[in-house]
């Protein structure tokens, strides 16, 4: 079991690159193999019957609509369901795991290549179980393992919401994962161990919000599949809720007591970044998080309350004067060129390469002065990717950086084809020293080299910078 | 020949000899002399028609010719990248009978050229066009009559190709047959205007003289001038309206390297550098050192259209038809909203201005030099004659801009750095923060429906703000507010119809038996407003032709035969059955829930050019978008000057309008602006581009020219919400059109 | 001293290493095609190629190009003898104000360099960076098809000279 983490692990945390059988590997998969079929036979005994199909498409009230299309926004069923080019809920997206590639399903109610056969029955087995109306098992790269929390009305308005989509042919291809991984009934294994089946059990220590902040946050949120660390075999780490994990080659920040941010994350704080994504002591949601706020975005006041209320009771206790402080005490340490050590042209020894590069590529914008919220990034002392022990998320915003999102706010331009790899060493190790107090990052050449790998095949292919 | 508004046997010599007086001219509105014309009284030969010609009667104002035979036409418009040089250019070749490669344009400048006030409401080709061209035609006359003379042979049996005039077997140049001031004449109220069916030029599509310049990076816009000595400045804005600068510490600036100056006046604040990136940073930090005090007290966003609605306003009736007509078995109602929208020119403002010698030089991409001239030198106390403005491109302006301004800021450094060439570039923050906007509006639309499905009543009203501010006094001048002195702005002009300021277009071209439209100008502007693109045109056909659509649908009716039976109007009437044509609007499909077809027609103004467009949509409810796919618009703009010109303005408008439409809102705080940058102020990407945009040309030989570059906006707009009403059965009517909007409707 | 290799020829800049290139491109070396649109980076009009990759010179400071190649408008040709994607603009009748059009034309020619047959959907994602504000669009996307099937985009040496 040693060297199937081993493996795992290798296969890479943001890799998108598939690892070559080797001699060590073929023994291990024939190890695997005998572990499989022990598996598959308990599977076996445990399998899931195929649904009927419906007869009739089922007709749906508006408000239960309505309340679907929110609850699915929590869910970001439509982010991993579709395509850059293709509509909504049809699916084909590429997802890349540690595991090779699963394709998002189409889930519109198309009768031929979509769920429009499924009756309620079917997508609520899918939901809570994580299998498919046929009986097939699906893989947990679609968080069956958060959405079994889920109530049977939500569940229920969601698939309301689904089956009144217009419905789109789009016959999916096939996952790319290799053997023995593609069979499916490994999953009844992993289920076995890893599967906490729903629905969600109120805590009774705890008031109302909390409870309904934790069901949105630890069901449909599925938070944790960002923010909590995995184990070799792919499954979240039960005793670790929430402190810290990866996605789609950037850091989910713990949001726990280990939380790296600079200032801390009180109700108010959490609030302002589901509603707008965006926060006074924190700055922008960054990367694949900007869609997500973009979606909590559409939930209902006393929801994002309840979540934010959630999560603000895994951190300590913050005040608001102590956000205050630490806003205040960051604005101080903002760049201004009187800073420059080498302030006057004439003198080209720039003490510090970083520092060249920071004036005349960041300033511009990480500068002091400028009133506006949103429009002006919050100072980088105040910055949970400036702060933080990995790097990452630093690299990744740098290298690619942000995507203007409805509603407007943040934008930053990319600097991947602007800087090499040295360059930007220089300008990460400015950047760490000058705001933050931490040691220096280690290993950024083994970080850069894995920040770039995922976007720039794609753009060089564009012949872009991006 | 038979040329129109030509009298044969009289002669321009016979006429001086008299010494008749050629000149008439009284102010008659554009619209009474189109109808005129209309009316077929060419020979009345109002002046008027002439365009500008009325107001510049010399000929050798626009049209000069050298001992080379080299032509120079004057303009006092300004090219914006809408292409009216080029045009210009054909106008002039053509009646001339020059080659465009041996003809020069000049266009605006208050030494050269003459003053047609602004390069606006698309009246380019419609004044200055029309003056250039009956200047030509009566400048070929002249020198056809000396050519006649010289070669002894009659002016009948002169022909003129290439500026070179032939008869028999004798030629003789336009450059041998100049000399003293044979130009130097005034205009006469008839001209032998060319054939249009021996046209050469005018309605061929003669590639645009700037564009090669352009894409090679050969200088070509005001941010390219380079002047010997030039140094860099930038302005340093409060952050709302009406800040004042309480203190500002300036001797860490002052003393920073390659600072030339600090300039303060009252609020007005800038500061002068060698390079341009010392500008930049100094202004920073300048920024950073200055301490304002913020009184403003902008509306609040929320609640903006009821603010606007409760403002005084002066109301006027601008339609009043009544007439009989059947009872209404039902009426219709429908309240639509417009937030403010920005130019957001791609590029901001840039002036150069150079004091020297008691006189201000400043180049600048103004729409109007001499306004903007006679608000600068009250600005700074100077003669107007002391100051000359020359119109220099800058990026597409889409009306009143930050452009005047920059002009001002540049000529009240260069006061300060007198000798020097001072180049003042805006920085983004400030073009978005401070260009004046199109104004917020409202309007509400009601009807009634007969039995049979007709429209027995109709009426209309809007809430504006004022949708001109330009220059005018110093005190519609940014820096005229911010100095010392704090000149007072103007009052706001209230633009009568039938042009209309807030009320463009809501006078519907449409025939109802009775019509009521009552305009609400709201003289009170808490946020800087002046004119942008169309004014509210685009608010009140996107209005007008959404309800008409509205009531088509509630009539049981075809969108396309609807509008068909109240368009009296024949070139109406041709413009939408092209775009529908063409569409293939009889056979569309069915509507689904993710896709939809709309259409939508005016002309704008009611007077300019006639614009038809049909579009189909897709809906993508979940992410709350709305994608047009294919676009097919039809135009009439009179006589087609430069026929790709115009497909390329109604190309433009329909995108820029989709932009508009889908995505513009400005936002702004109690105290500010925040929409200061592209991320605050999104606008349409290449990835919402539709698939297809077509349009066809319908040329009017016979006819004068229709101002194009605002014609489309309005329309397209309409076509987009219809196309949606189509598709989803949802009417949304309140602009822009975001994914959130969409969304909620579409779901 | 900052050494900068622009459109084949080699510059020595007397100006800090932090200046964005942009306006050492434009005060230093007059050349006119990159331009001043937001100088934050978000809107494409200073678009310029380094290395054969399109990059935004209003936030690349010169201390990072030293020792590579730029290439601007310039460097493709003239306007008495412009490169085929320059003809395929003028062609298309490409512009209307123009002021985006430069940026359009680097960040196409990156493309049409490492790409030479891009899909219409290749085209418009290679520009989803770059701001146009007339409308121009769709003149855009059909010049840029028109040069990339003209097949003639030369492949620019690393010194910046066309084969």
């Amino acid at each position: 079991m040693a060297y199937t983490s081993f493996w795992f692990l290798r296969a890479g945390r943001h890799s998108r690159k598939k690892e070559p059988m080797r001699t060590q590997d073929a023994v291990f998969a024939v190890a695997l193999g005998v572990v499989v079929i022990a598996a598959a036979m308990v599977a076996w005994a445990a399998r899931h019957p195929e649904i009927d199909p419906l007869e009739q498409p089922p007709t749906f009230d508006d408000t239960v609509v309505a309340k679907g299309a929110m609850l699915a926004s929590l869910g970001n069923c439509a982010t991993c369901h579709t395509t850059e080019a293709g509509a909504s809920f049809a699916g084909g997206l590429d997802i890349p795991t540690p595991f090779g590639i699963v394709r998002s399903s189409n889930i519109t109610p198309d009768e031929s290549t979509g769920i429009g056969h499924w009756p309620e029955t079917a997508f609520r087995r899918a939901m809570r179980d994580g299998v498919d109306r046929e009986g097939n098992y699906l893989y947990p790269a679609f968080p069956y393992d958060h959405f079994t929390l889920a109530s049977d009305d939500d569940i229920a308005a969601i698939y309301a919401y689904l089956m009144s989509r217009p419905p789109v042919e789009n016959d999916v291809a096939e996952n790319q994962l290799p053997f023995p991984l593609n069979i499916r009934m490994l999953v009844a294994g992993w289920n076995l161990l890893y599967l906490d089946r729903g629905p969600y059990q109120a805590d009774g220590g705890q008031g109302d919000q909390w409870n309904r902040g934790a069901y949105l946050v630890m069901g449909l949120g599925h938070c944790g599949s960002c923010h909590t660390p995995r184990n070799a075999l792919g499954a979240e780490i039960e005793d670790r809720l929430l402190a810290g994990g990866f996605a789609e080659g950037w850091v989910g920040p713990a949001l726990d007591a280990t939380s790296p941010a600079p200032a801390g994350w009180t109700v108010a704080q959490l609030a302002s970044f589901l509603r707008d994504g965006w926060a006074e002591a924190h700055g922008s949601a960054l990367g694949p998080m900007a869609e997500v706020a973009a979606n909590t975005a559409r939930l209902p006041d006393e929801d994002i309350a309840a979540m934010a209320t959630f999560l603000a009771s895994l951190q300590p206790e913050v005040a608001e004067h102590d956000i205050a402080a630490a806003v205040e005490a960051a604005g101080e340490r903002e760049w201004s060129p009187l800073q420059l050590s080498a302030l006057d042209g004439a003198d080209d020894a720039i003490q510090d390469p970083g520092e060249a590069v920071f004036a005349g590529a960041c300033a511009l914008c990480h500068r002091k002065g400028g009133r506006l919220p949103i429009s002006r990034p919050v100072p980088l002392a105040l910055s949970t990717a400036v702060a933080m022990d990995d790097p990452t998320n630093f690299l990744q915003v740098v290298l690619h950086g942000v995507e203007a999102h409805d509603p407007p706010g943040t934008t930053m331009p990319a600097f991947a084809a602007v800087l090499d790899d040295a360059q930007l060493a220089d300008l990460a190790n400015y950047v760490r020293r000058h705001f933050t107090d931490e040691p220096a990052w280690t290993d950024l050449d083994r970080a850069i080299d894995n920040a770039r790998r995922g976007r720039d095949a794609e753009n060089l292919a564009l012949g872009n910078g991006d | 020949m038979n040329a129109p508004f030509a009298t044969p046997s009289l002669s321009r010599r016979s006429l001086l000899k008299a010494g008749g007086a050629l000149v008439v001219s009284f102010a008659v509105s554009p619209g009474r002399a189109l109808a005129q014309q209309a009316s077929g009284a060419e020979e009345a030969a109002i002046p008027d028609a002439f365009g500008s010609l009325a107001d510049h009667p010399m000929l050798d104002a626009w049209i000069r010719v050298d001992a080379g035979g080299a032509v120079t036409v004057f303009t006092g418009k300004a090219e914006l990248g809408q292409g009216i040089r080029t045009a210009i250019l054909q106008v002039a070749a053509e009646e001339l009978s020059v080659s465009p490669a041996e003809t020069t344009v000049i266009t605006a400048d208050t030494g050269r050229t003459p003053n047609e006030g602004y390069t606006a409401a698309s009246h380019s080709m419609e004044d200055s066009g029309t003056a250039v061209r009956n200047a030509a035609a009566q400048a070929r006359e002249i020198l056809l009559g000396i050519a006649a003379e010289r070669l002894g042979i009659d002016r009948d049996r002169l022909s003129v190709e290439n500026g070179v005039v032939s008869g028999g077997d004798q030629n003789i140049g336009y450059g041998d047959l100049v000399g003293g001031d044979v130009l130097h004449v005034q205009a006469e109220p008839v001209s032998m205007l060319k054939d249009p069916s021996r046209h050469t030029v005018i309605g061929t599509d003669v590639p645009r003289l700037d564009i090669p310049a352009k894409v090679t990076g050969a200088p070509a816009y005001v941010q390219d001038l380079r002047p010997e000595g030039m140094v860099h400045a930038r302005v340093v804005r409060p952050p709302s309206y009406s800040s004042r600068l309480r203190s500002v510490e300036t001797t860490t600036v002052e003393s920073m390297p390659g600072v030339v100056a600090v300039v303060r006046n009252g609020s007005f604040l800038a500061v002068v550098a060698e390079r341009e990136f010392e500008a930049i940073e100094a202004m920073h930090l300048l920024a950073d050192a200055a301490e304002w005090e913020d009184t403003a007290e902008l509306p609040d966003q929320e609640t903006l259209y009821d603010f606007l609605l409760g403002m005084p306003s002066d109301d006027k009736v601008i339609q009043d038809v009544s007439g009989t007509a059947a009872a209404a078995v039902s009426s219709h109602e429908a309240t639509y909203h417009r937030p403010y929208q920005m130019h957001a020119s791609i590029g901001p403002s840039c002036a150069v201005a150079h004091f020297q010698n008691g006189a201000m030089t400043i180049w600048s991409h103004t729409q109007g030099v001499y306004p903007d001239r006679a608000a600068i030198a009250e600005l700074l106390g100077m003669e107007v004659d002391r100051v000359r403005i020359i119109h220099v491109e800058g990026a597409g302006c889409y009306g009143h801009n930050g452009a005047d301004d920059a002009a001002a800021d540049a000529a009240l450094i260069a006061q300060a750095v007198p000798g020097r060439p001072v180049r003042v570039q805006w920085m983004r923050e400030h073009e978005h923060g401070w260009e004046p906007y199109g104004s917020a509006m409202v309007t509400r639309a009601s009807a009634g429906l007969g039995a049979d499905g007709n429209i027995v009543d109709w009426r209309y009203e809007v809430w504006s703000n004022p949708h001109s501010t330009r220059p005018g006094p110093a005190g519609n001048l940014i820096a005229g507010q911010l100095v010392e002195a704090e000149f007072q702005p103007g009052d706001p002009a209230n633009i009568p119809q039938p042009a209309g300021g807030g009320d463009r277009n809501a006078v519907p071209l449409y025939v109802f038996p009775n019509s009521h439209v009552v305009k609400h100008w709201i003289p009170r502007m808490p946020i800087r407003v002046s004119a942008h693109r169309s004014l509210g045109a685009y608010m009140n056909v996107f209005s007008l032709e959404s309800f008409i659509d509205e009531l088509a649908l509630a009539a049981g009716a075809d969108p396309v035969e609807f509008r068909l039976r109240y368009l009296e109007d024949e070139r109406a009437r041709a413009v939408v059955g092209e775009a529908a044509g063409a569409f293939g609007w009889v056979d569309r499909p069915e509507p689904t829930p993710g896709r939809g077809r709309g259409f939508a027609f005016a002309q704008y103004k009611n007077l300019a050019a006639y614009c038809a467009i049909a579009m189909e949509v897709a809906v993508d409810g979940e992410r709350g978008l709305i994608r047009p796919l294919r676009v097919v618009a039809a135009c009439d703009s009179g006589l087609a000057v430069n026929p790709d010109g115009i497909r390329n303005q109604i190309e433009g408008g329909i995108l820029q309008s989709l932009s508009w439409t889908l995505t513009e809102e400005v936002r702004f705080s109690r105290s500010m602006i925040l929409s200061r940058d592209w991320g605050t102020y999104p606008i349409l990407r290449f990835d919402s581009a539709p698939e297809s945009v077509e349009v066809h040309v319908i040329d009017r030989p016979g006819e004068p020219f229709l101002g194009t570059g605002e014609a489309a906006q309005g329309p397209a707009a309409a076509a987009v919400a219809n196309a949606f009403a189509d598709a989803t059965g949802v009417r949304l009517r309140d602009l822009p059109l975001t994914p959130e909007k969409v969304r909620a409707a579409a779901i | 001293m900052v050494t900068l290799a622009v459109n084949g020829a080699t510059y020595e800049i007397d100006a800090p290493p932090r200046t964005p290139l942009l306006y050492v491109l434009r005060n230093d070396l007059a050349l006119n095609g990159a331009k001043f649109g937001c100088g934050l980076g978000q809107c494409g009009s200073c678009t310029v190629m380094v290395d054969g990759r399109a990059v935004l010179s209003c936030v690349t400071p010169i201390s990072v190009v030293e020792n590579r190649t730029i290439t601007t408008l310039e460097g493709l040709g003239t306007t008495d003898s412009p490169s085929p994607l320059q003809q395929a603009f003028i062609d298309e009748q490409a512009a209307q104000c123009g002021y985006c059009i430069p940026g359009m034309i680097m960040r196409a020619q990156a493309l049409l360099q490492s790409n030479p047959d891009p899909t219409d959907a290749d085209i418009r994602r290679a520009l989803h960076r770059n701001l146009c504000r007339c409308g121009t669009h769709m003149r855009i996307l059909r010049a840029i098809r028109r040069a990339a099937d003209g097949g003639q985009i030369a492949q620019l040496q690393t010194d910046g000279e066309a084969e």
